[in-house]
């Protein structure tokens, strides 16, 4: 590319995209949902058998599940056996960026102007940040850009194979049929007859019957509406619904009040899809806070739209003739550099990033205390901190099996309640553990404080490890 | 005798507004939040002493508070021993009824229809329903929608006076500040409009008027701390942002989203002061589910224009033929219907549900709260957090609650403590023997695992039970 060529209006977009890049690829892996994916994945690639019933707990053994996530745990294992964390991390990154990439496509043509569309993009970025976790969701944040790019620029023949990938790699699939819905529906004319896109219909019904090429079928269904149900139990915030006293929620709420201000200035009409989609991923994040990034998604090609609008209205000018381009190229250069140190084989070495984000695993993750663990072999019935559960899933022996995962859906509501109980220190504490025959406690500082003081003063168990996050008691031999 | 001509335009306000009057009629009375506003009324009226001290939990006893409700106390105790809770319940639902009327007026102002000014009412009426039971908060309701009357009417002297009585009535006076604050800032066009304004003096006398208060000044900091408490106490649903996978979240936002379409529709553009004022409000609806009403209130006369031009490019639909004298018959058994839902003679209505008969609903914990009134050994009750006010009215006077709907005045301490309790904590005796507490009223909905706990105990005894609830008295041990 020419120096003359280079304008600021790229730079705004490789800002916008880098830093994205930059934030996903220094984020260390977190310690509750992902691990169990690699150890399933291991299993899957070496029996040559989809794992469709619990086996790492002894709350739930042998409980039969629909595994949703099979082919994202196979492609887990894999490259991980290649390169380690820092390759799927990189991956991670490249994945949660190619999606803004189509984003920010979307929005340029949206508002055929590039700093609109990168401010689009940014704010789409921001109000998806707490779903940047290394886990199987990346690829639905890619399919459903994908799904969305697809649909604006017509391609739709392309959308059914990616039906076929997706709905084997994630349950979020059925946000890419809503999304070709509400095109369906856009399509409706009342006119003078009934009219519909027979064109979008028979896609729909098409993704539809690709969703059902999995080893479950239409099973599947039922099980994605209820995890949903199972979810809403005290541990898992994100599906929640959203609260403006959280900075995630308080950001989709003036996101989603912008948009009236922006009707209000904007000259563009709203056409029905685009109201469409308004109402249906407004609802959808309303329902829970994991859905926000579906609605930041959806709605930045429409934001950028408007927001263009409003803009030309006020009559803001553009001096971009008189800049230096020479800066532009430089600045981008300085940027680059700071991005390839964020990659996770150098990033230890960056010094502008926090130590928290040198590390590949989160600081909190129990990996002493798992080695200490697999080192008692009577440990065989452990009760461990909720957050934890993917993590021993990962790393402890075949016969150590756990109290609790990540995978609420399979526990029955007693495991979960009982779960509660213990952990928050209520009198039964001790004959709820007796009643489960748990052997080992394996608790964290921070979440079971109220238990940890119960157990340290009780006869029945003797500390035998203990480290900054969590202490592991054994029960003592009567 | 002719008859009077009633058109279907009639027939329609007729319905809304007496549907907001036959709803508030008959609620009953629920336990949470009434019954010690009545007590403290009766105190002040009794003892002729104004309450600014608890006097009626052990846990918080003689501690200083600012008594934001007092007038709203007096109030009640009045109209209660003029008529008896038949006439509180009922003179409550003037009072909602009213501010229906009013909201009416502003809205017709709008579009100049009835059938949508009404339609828009109905809309703030689902939005608000849950925002009636009987408590100060009705007061602020009414002088909410009187101070947007007097507003718009351009009726500015009368408004410090309405907010004097305001501010000793019900913490929600600060939404009428925010309305003429909101009045004053849409009226400036320039710098030198900034001090022209008759909003800005109307502001200056309205805080003014704050003042007047018995804790003066210090009434704004107590506002905000019982706000930033009650979000604490994560029981509370009210204080919370609205889900939509409760009723009124769900209406919340489905209100919104109804706004956002009619105005695509309409293609109509909110003016300045109608941007200002959603955003607002829209900010403290979402910032907690009480303040939904709020939203509903000042949102009608918009939803009432926005409407308006929906219908108007579509065409409103012809009234056709009118039939007066079906009409009439409507409007005379509608009457006679809602006769029957006033309270005096509400429980003899049989079109109305077994629970809306009632006067007091009947989750309150009347049996229990006799049978404690009669035991002389019960002194400091740990109680179920939502019967707290009503034992605090039917109780005798050297009997204490452990804790009630007055959250605010409690230390963060006690409410820990209640929830450590109530939630079976392994800390539950020590605790209840650390507040020398001697009899639990434990709710067999809201504290089953203590329930559990005290049953296995030996140092309790099970002495009363309902269908509601348990009381346990504590064995006092023998020595030698």
């Amino acid at each position: 590319m020419k120096i003359k060529e280079f304008k600021i209006e790229y730079l705004w977009a490789f800002v916008v995209l880098g830093m994205c890049f930059a934030y996903v690829s220094s984020m260390p892996v977190d310690q509750y949902d992902f691990w169990h994916y690699i150890k399933t994945g291991n299993i899957t690639w070496h029996t040559h058998k989809i794992i469709d019933k619990e086996i790492f707990t002894f709350t739930a053994f042998n409980k039969s599940y629909i595994n949703l996530h099979w082919a994202s745990q196979l492609y887990y294992y894999f490259f991980y056996s290649v390169g380690g964390i820092p390759l799927l991390a990189f991956m991670h990154a490249l994945i949660i960026t190619g999606s803004f990439l189509l984003v920010f496509k979307l929005c340029l043509d949206y508002s055929k102007n590039m700093r609109i569309a990168a401010i689009a993009t940014f704010i789409s970025i921001v109000l998806s940040v707490t779903n940047f976790a290394l886990r199987p969701q990346e690829f639905s944040i890619l399919f459903f850009a994908l799904t969305l790019f697809l649909l604006k620029k017509e391609k739709y023949y392309f959308i059914p194979l990616l039906f076929l990938l997706w709905v084997n790699i994630h349950g979020a699939f059925v946000t890419g049929l809503i999304l070709v819905t509400v095109e369906v529906v856009g399509s409706i004319k009342f006119a003078k007859k009934f009219e519909i896109s027979t064109r979008l219909l028979t896609l729909l019904i098409l993704c539809f019957i690709t969703t059902l090429f999995t080893p479950w079928g239409l099973k599947l269904y039922p099980a994605i509406f209820n995890i949903e149900s199972q979810n809403l139990s005290n541990l898992v915030t994100e599906w929640f619904s959203p609260s403006l006293h959280t900075w995630a929620g308080l950001i989709f709420f003036i996101n989603f009040l912008s948009f009236f201000i922006l009707k209000n200035f904007s000259t563009k009409n709203w056409n029905r899809t685009d109201i469409l989609t308004f109402i249906v991923f407004a609802v959808l994040a309303l329902r829970s806070q994991r859905a926000i990034i579906w609605w930041a998604i959806a709605t930045a090609p429409i934001l950028a739209l408007h927001l263009n609008s409003v803009i030309l209205n006020l009559k803001i000018k553009n001096n971009s003739s008189e800049e230096n381009l020479l800066l532009n190229y430089i600045f981008a250069l300085i940027l680059a550099l700071y991005i390839v140190f964020c990659l996770p084989w150098l990033k230890p070495y960056n010094i502008f990033l926090p130590k928290s984000k040198h590390l590949l695993i989160a600081l909190d993750t129990p990996c002493k205390l798992a080695d200490k663990l697999n080192t008692i072999s009577s440990a065989h019935h452990i009760f461990n901190n909720f957050s934890w559960g993917s993590y021993f899933m990962w790393s402890l022996k075949d016969n150590q099996k756990i109290f609790i995962s990540p995978w609420l859906s399979v526990f029955p509501k007693k495991t979960i309640h009982d779960y509660l109980l213990i952990s928050n220190g209520n009198a039964f504490w001790e004959k709820v553990l007796r009643d489960y025959d748990i052997d080992t406690l394996a608790l964290g500082k921070e979440e079971q404080g109220r238990l940890l003081t119960l157990v340290n003063n009780s006869p029945n168990w003797v500390k035998i490890y203990e480290d900054e996050i969590g202490v592991i008691f054994k029960k003592t031999e009567l | 005798m002719k008859l009077p001509k009633i058109t279907i335009e009639h027939l329609w306000i007729i319905l809304i507004i007496g549907t907001v009057f036959g709803y508030v009629c008959t609620v009953p009375v629920d336990e949470i939040d009434f019954w010690h506003y009545l007590k403290a009324g009766e105190f002040m009226m009794t003892s002729h002493k104004f309450i600014d001290k608890d006097i009626f939990s052990f846990t918080m006893l003689n501690q200083s508070y600012v008594n934001f409700h007092w007038a709203s106390q007096v109030i009640y105790y009045l109209l209660y021993s003029a008529g008896g809770l038949y006439l509180i319940e009922f003179i409550h639902a003037l009072i909602i009824t009213a501010s229906f009327i009013l909201l009416f007026f502003l809205a017709k102002e709008r579009t100049e229809n009835i059938r949508i000014a009404s339609a828009s009412l109905f809309i703030t009426f689902m939005l608000s329903a849950t925002n009636f039971s009987l408590r100060p908060q009705s007061f602020s309701i009414l002088f909410f929608v009187l101070t947007m009357y007097l507003l718009h009417k351009r009726i500015l002297w009368a408004i410090p006076l309405l907010i004097l009585i305001w501010t000793n009535v019900h913490a929600a006076f600060l939404l009428g500040l925010i309305l003429i604050l909101i009045e004053w800032v849409c009226s400036i066009k320039n710098i030198k409009s900034i001090f022209n304004s008759p909003f800005l003096y109307t502001l200056i006398t309205s805080f003014l008027t704050t003042l007047l208060n018995p804790s003066g000044i210090g009434l704004y900091k107590s506002v905000f701390a019982v706000e930033s408490v009650s979000r604490k106490v994560s029981y509370i649903t009210e204080w919370e942002t609205p889900s939509i996978h409760d009723t009124t979240g769900l209406l919340f936002y489905a209100a919104l989203i109804l706004l956002f379409v009619l105005l695509n529709i309409s293609k109509a553009k909110l003016n300045r002061k109608d941007l200002l004022t959603f955003l607002i409000f829209s900010f403290l609806a979402l910032s907690c589910l009480r303040s939904v009403v709020w939203w509903a209130l000042i949102m009608t006369p918009v939803f009432a224009e926005v409407l308006g031009k929906v219908f108007k490019k579509g065409g409103l639909p012809n009234s056709g033929t009118s039939l007066p004298f079906v009409n009439f018959i409507i409007v005379l058994v509608f009457t006679l219907y809602l006769t029957g839902c006033i309270p005096w003679l509400k429980v003899n209505n049989p079109f109305l549900p077994a629970s809306k008969r009632l006067l007091i609903n009947d989750d309150t914990p009347l049996e229990i709260a006799n049978f404690i009134k009669e035991n002389h050994k019960i002194k400091n009750i740990f109680n179920d957090y939502s019967w707290g006010s009503y034992f605090i009215w039917a109780l005798r006077n050297d009997q204490k609650v452990f804790y009630d709907p007055r959250c605010a005045i409690f230390p963060q301490k006690v409410i820990s403590d209640y929830l450590l309790i109530t939630g079976g904590d392994y800390s539950w005796e020590s605790l209840l023997k650390y507040y020398r507490v001697d009899a639990l009223a434990l709710s067999k909905n809201e504290q089953n695992e203590l329930i559990l706990l005290v049953k296995a105990s030996a140092d309790w005894k099970k002495v009363y039970e309902d269908k509601l609830g348990i009381v346990f008295l504590k064995q006092t041990k023998r020595i030698g």
